[in-house]
């Protein structure tokens, strides 16, 4: 239910003003809609000329606030030698009391207004930064990146909160998920190390998030929360392990089948989550193609041992999926809307099953996959969605391909199933297309 | 709106402090430090935020030190001057109590794998430079642009107080690197 009345809603904000009005006279003549409709949908979805200055406004003030202070972190790292080092010090400071001054009138005077509080706080962010840099290098401070990510992050959370900022949030879940990479990659002398602070890094933005949820769960920029919160979960979750065991893909598809049911969890309330599906699906796509090599199985049969750091990390993953399934059990019946969620079933089944036939495994998922991809062609073509519909056929002939380079098949063979299969994507686009067009002139 | 303004300025506050704090300490070492020549050779990476800079590595870092030290281990070099360059005094597990100059530093790993030789991490390596003067610096100082004459030798000079270091010029033969770079090498 839910994912039907997100289309629906996109679809009526997707369609722009002259259009929308011009075929309510048209309805209302041929007694679609009455006249009294036809005034609440006008009212409803007119773009307000305020509204639409007042946006035009935040992005501008966000891109102006970003692009300075990107602009002085540049003109900051050409270091200019010329200069004497007092005054480069002076300069160090001067885009900060600029930054300073504004957030400090936005506090004061325009704390009500967004555009303030979005340019003034991505510019103070990024003037932190060109200090910190500034100095860096006139004392040829030393340090690597990770550090100085760090001491800037930490000198710029709180402006997430005070004046109250969805930019300098999104920045700086940008640099701590940076900051964690480098931690776990390593540098030389320095060892490979687990980024742990990272995690107290993230959490301090998770009342943000929830007070955004709240606020504005069905504004652009909550996608855009989203968007980058489920890359840096994604990317933080796999960051602590201390071996590669098979079983990471066991972890890795608990996290995306719990993405993928997201926006069931909150059913009832509109909300923007669509990034952590989209994220979702597509990590448990690239879970499954690993999975349907009959080599990726290989690893279950070596002696192993599993480190305890490790087992935690897959049970808490693992947790989280299996806990988010059940609780949309209370909502959303098994195999509706979307199989993604049962895929994580799937794969705990052939886990289960690798042990003593990973041959059958591999049959389990390749099976499962075609499966996925049929239904996707078939809800794609009950709910006329173009995307969904070429989605299973990619995902047949993706399977299909893969398993061609596996098999000692004739190419005369492979290169006929080929051009059926492309004959075959054409007609249901086809088919699509005409019933879609049929759909609107009734 | 006061408590919003109260908190920000413990955020501004913060923001402030730790700059001017690594000034203060900067530059306390370098008018009040003792100045030592490292031998040093560089590599030339980038800093998306900070830019230019070239990696310092020293000879002191090869040195191969006796003694059974832990990688990593936090340890105090005591300097002194040997033929106009920096050298290692002794290495101590604590600071020295009396006026010695020293620095902290950390254990790195040794490469003969022999667990009674250790040696050292300097805490400076990185020599900022203004943008496009990375490559000629280590051009000159990998000596590629002298084609006759005696090597010249590559220093870093640094201020040491109270454990901690400030690298104050780059010195290759008897000219600052400033100097190179503006004449043209």
């Amino acid at each position: 239910m839910a994912p039907f009345v997100f289309r629906c809603r996109r679809y009526l904000g997707c369609m722009n003003g002259p259009r929308l009005f011009d075929v309510l006279p048209e309805l209302v003549r041929d007694g679609v809609l009455s006249a009294d409709q036809a005034e609440h949908i006008s009212a409803r979805y007119a773009e307000q000329p305020e509204q639409t200055s007042s946006r035009l406004l935040l992005l501008f003030s966000i891109l102006g606030g970003s692009l300075i202070g990107l602009g002085i972190i540049l003109v900051v790292a050409h270091n200019w030698d010329s200069l004497p080092r007092s005054a480069r010090t002076l300069l160090a400071f001067l885009p900060l009391v600029i930054g300073q001054c504004l957030v400090v009138y936005t506090i004061s005077k325009r704390q009500s207004d967004r555009p303030w509080k979005e340019g003034a706080s991505s510019f103070l962010l990024l003037a932190v930064g060109a200090c910190l840099a500034l100095v860096s290098q006139i004392y040829h401070i030393p340090g690597e990146l990770d550090g100085f990510l760090l001491t800037w992050s930490l000198l710029v959370v709180g402006l997430i909160y005070i004046p109250g900022s969805l930019v300098a949030c999104l920045l700086y879940i940008a640099m701590i998920t940076w900051y964690a990479m480098l931690v776990r990659s390593g540098h030389w002398p320095k060892q490979e190390e687990h980024p742990w602070l990272v995690l107290p890094l993230l959490g301090a933005t998770l009342p943000f998030f929830v007070m955004e949820w709240r606020a504005r769960g069905r504004a652009v920029g909550f996608y855009w929360l989203g968007l980058f919160m489920a890359i840096a979960i994604a990317i933080m979750s796999q960051l602590f392990w201390t071996s590669t065991p098979f079983e990471i893909v066991l972890a890795i598809a608990g996290l995306a089948a719990a993405y993928t049911l997201l926006p069931v969890l909150h059913h009832g309330q509109d909300l923007r989550t669509g990034a952590f599906p989209l994220l979702g699906g597509a990590a448990m796509l690239g879970i499954l193609i690993f999975l349907s090599y009959q080599g990726s199985w290989s690893d279950l049969h070596r002696d192993r041992d599993l480190p305890l750091q490790d087992l935690v990390i897959i049970l808490t993953l693992l947790g989280i999926g299996i806990i988010a399934y059940a609780f949309s059990l209370r909502i959303r019946k098994p195999f509706t809307g979307t199989w993604f969620p049962e895929s994580l079933g799937v794969v705990l089944i052939a886990y289960g099953v690798g042990h003593f036939a990973p041959s059958l495994s591999t049959l389990l998922i390749n099976g499962w996959i075609l499966s996925l991809g049929v239904y996707q062609i078939r809800s794609g073509l009950e709910r006329s969605a173009l995307g969904q519909m070429n989605l299973g056929l990619g995902l047949i002939i993706v399977i299909i391909g893969l398993r061609f380079f596996d098999l000692e098949i004739n190419d005369a063979v492979k290169g006929v199933v080929f051009i059926a299969l492309g004959i075959g994507a054409l007609l249901l686009n086809m088919r699509l297309i005409r019933q879609r067009r049929t759909t609107e002139h009734a | 709106m006061r408590n919003g303004l109260l908190l920000f300025c413990v955020i501004a506050l913060a923001q402030w402090a730790l700059p001017l704090w690594t000034i203060r300490n900067s530059e306390r070492i370098l008018h009040e430090g003792t100045s030592f020549k490292f031998r040093t050779a560089p590599v030339d990476p980038h800093d998306p935020f900070r830019g230019e800079y070239v990696t310092l590595r020293f000879a002191m870092e090869t040195e191969d030190l006796l003694g059974p030290q832990p990688q990593g281990q936090q340890v105090f070099a005591v300097l002194t001057t040997k033929d106009g360059e920096a050298a290692i005094e002794v290495v101590l597990e604590e600071p020295p109590v009396d006026s010695r100059p020293y620095i902290r530093c950390m254990v790195d790993y040794s490469p003969t794998a022999d667990t009674m030789l250790y040696r050292l991490d300097l805490p400076f390596e990185r020599f900022y430079l203004e943008q496009g003067k990375g490559t000629a610096t280590e051009t000159l100082m990998n000596q590629q642009a002298v084609e006759t004459g005696p090597e010249l030798p590559a220093y870093a000079v640094v201020r040491v107080l109270d454990g901690e270091a400030v690298i104050e010029d780059l010195i290759i033969g008897d000219r600052s690197i400033h100097r190179w770079i503006e004449e043209g090498q």
